[in-house]
């Protein structure tokens, strides 16, 4: 309801456009009921603003932008892009470097297992016509063992468990290394016995039972325990002790094979007779 | 908005803008330079921005950036800087200046309501959008501003 107290803001709003139609019949009403208002009315259209369309800005190209459909990559994908190039050039050189160090190692692996295989079948006892020949043929053998230093395969090899190889070396043992660690063995007990065996076939027949077709290893075994305790020092990948378990293992049998030569010698016993008269009677 | 759409709102709205900063600030380089950042915030925004809604957002950010340079200015002089020809009415050829010294009376948020009133023809809620005002401050800003314009006019014409 327009009234002589809200009238003006009417006015202002119908100035300003914000009446609707109902509004602006009531006003239009009310006036005709006050003319006196009418001027006031006026007044009030009188302030508002022409609108001046001579005023335009110069230039407003320079606003535009170009349309071209160019994809700009984002700042940040670049780091993404080069932090994907770098982690594939590292994981590569990774494999890369794995696999030659796998190849190395399986190398140096094949080379002791030659090695080891050439030492365990070469003859060390050879017949027994000369006594001569095999201690050469042993000096031999161990010198061409010892003439390949261990340092060559050591370059690329896990580090092997010590404990497996650490073994204190028996009576047998002892006596085998005290008898090669002179360059000439002076008298190898194998020797002894084969010389026996000219004039005593019965005493030697229980030692060539014992060791049927078997080259006595007093030599190699040293040998092996020499290079076992050199092979502890290497770094031997855990993967790749297979072979040197089996070579081991073969070691082991050598050694048990000596011991069992040497319970053999404690049970023996050598008589020398003439007739029934016995002269001599050595044990051992 | 593509870019497309982008030239299209200069096309459009570059001069309405500038009118409306050159009343607002009432210096024409700050007028230009209103104008130029409207634009490039557009253009900055325009992914969020859709076509019908260019024009609101562009005299929203040339609003805050009239009323922040009034408030580092404090001060408003409406001169006679504007170079650019003018429409006057041949019954009233003082009536333009007087509005502008009665404009000039008004403060800076003020001014602009009346000018996004009288130039552009905004409502009152969609003057209350681009300003951030509620439809009743707008509603009472703008009555004030007419009064006071108003006395004015009757001052003038009195002396007169």
């Amino acid at each position: 309801m327009i009234n002589l107290e809200n009238y003006e803001e009417y006015l202002i709003l119908y100035v300003d456009d914000e009446l609707d139609d109902d509004a602006i019949k009531a006003l239009m009403a009310f006036l005709e009921q006050h003319p006196n208002l009418k001027k006031e009315l006026e007044l009030y259209q009188r302030t508002k603003l022409p609108l001046e369309t001579a005023i335009m800005l110069s230039g407003k190209q320079d606003l535009q932008k170009n349309e071209s459909k160019k994809i700009a990559i984002q700042p940040w994908w670049r780091y993404y892009a080069a932090a994907a190039a770098l982690l594939l050039i590292v994981f590569t050189a990774y494999k890369w470097m794995n696999k030659t160090t796998d190849n190395t190692i399986q190398n140096e692996l094949d080379i002791v297992k030659n090695d080891t295989a050439n030492t365990i079948t070469q003859p060390i006892i050879n017949e027994p016509e000369s006594d001569t020949i095999p201690k050469q043929v042993i000096v031999q053998n161990t010198q061409s063992i010892h003439t390949k230093p261990l340092h060559q395969h050591s370059t690329s090899v896990a580090p092997i468990n010590t404990s497996q190889h650490t073994t204190k070396p028996t009576k047998a043992e002892e006596k085998i290394q005290s008898s090669t660690e002179n360059p000439v063995p002076e008298n190898p007990i194998v020797f002894v016995k084969e010389e026996e065996s000219k004039t005593e076939e019965v005493i030697v027949e229980p030692i060539k039972n014992v060791i049927p077709n078997k080259p006595l290893q007093t030599p190699v075994a040293k040998e092996k325990k020499f290079k076992k305790g050199l092979l502890a020092k290497l770094f031997i990948n855990a993967e790749k002790q297979e072979g040197l378990e089996h070579l081991k293992n073969q070691v082991e049998e050598k050694v048990a094979t000596v011991k069992s030569l040497n319970e053999n010698l404690k049970n023996t016993s050598v008589e020398f007779k003439i007739g029934n008269k016995e002269l001599l009677v050595l044990n051992f | 908005m593509d870019a497309k759409s982008y030239n299209t709102c200069v096309q459009d709205w570059a001069d309405a803008l500038f009118r409306f900063a050159c009343k607002s600030t009432g210096n024409e380089e700050d007028a230009r330079d209103i104008v130029q950042n409207s634009f490039e915030t557009l253009w900055q925004k325009k992914e969020n921005v859709p076509l019908e809604k260019g024009k609101s957002f562009l005299f929203q950010v040339a609003y805050n950036q009239s009323i922040d340079l009034y408030r580092k200015k404090r001060r408003v002089h409406l001169t006679d800087t504007i170079t650019s020809q003018e429409t006057m009415k041949p019954s009233n050829p003082d009536l333009k200046r007087i509005l502008e010294r009665a404009l000039a009376k008004l403060d800076e948020q003020a001014r602009a309501l009346v000018l996004l009133k009288d130039y552009e023809g905004y409502k009152y809620d969609e003057i209350a959008q681009i300003t951030g005002l509620s439809d009743t401050q707008v509603k009472v800003y703008l009555h004030r501003a007419r009064k006071t314009m108003k006395n004015y006019l009757i001052s003038v014409e009195r002396i007169i």
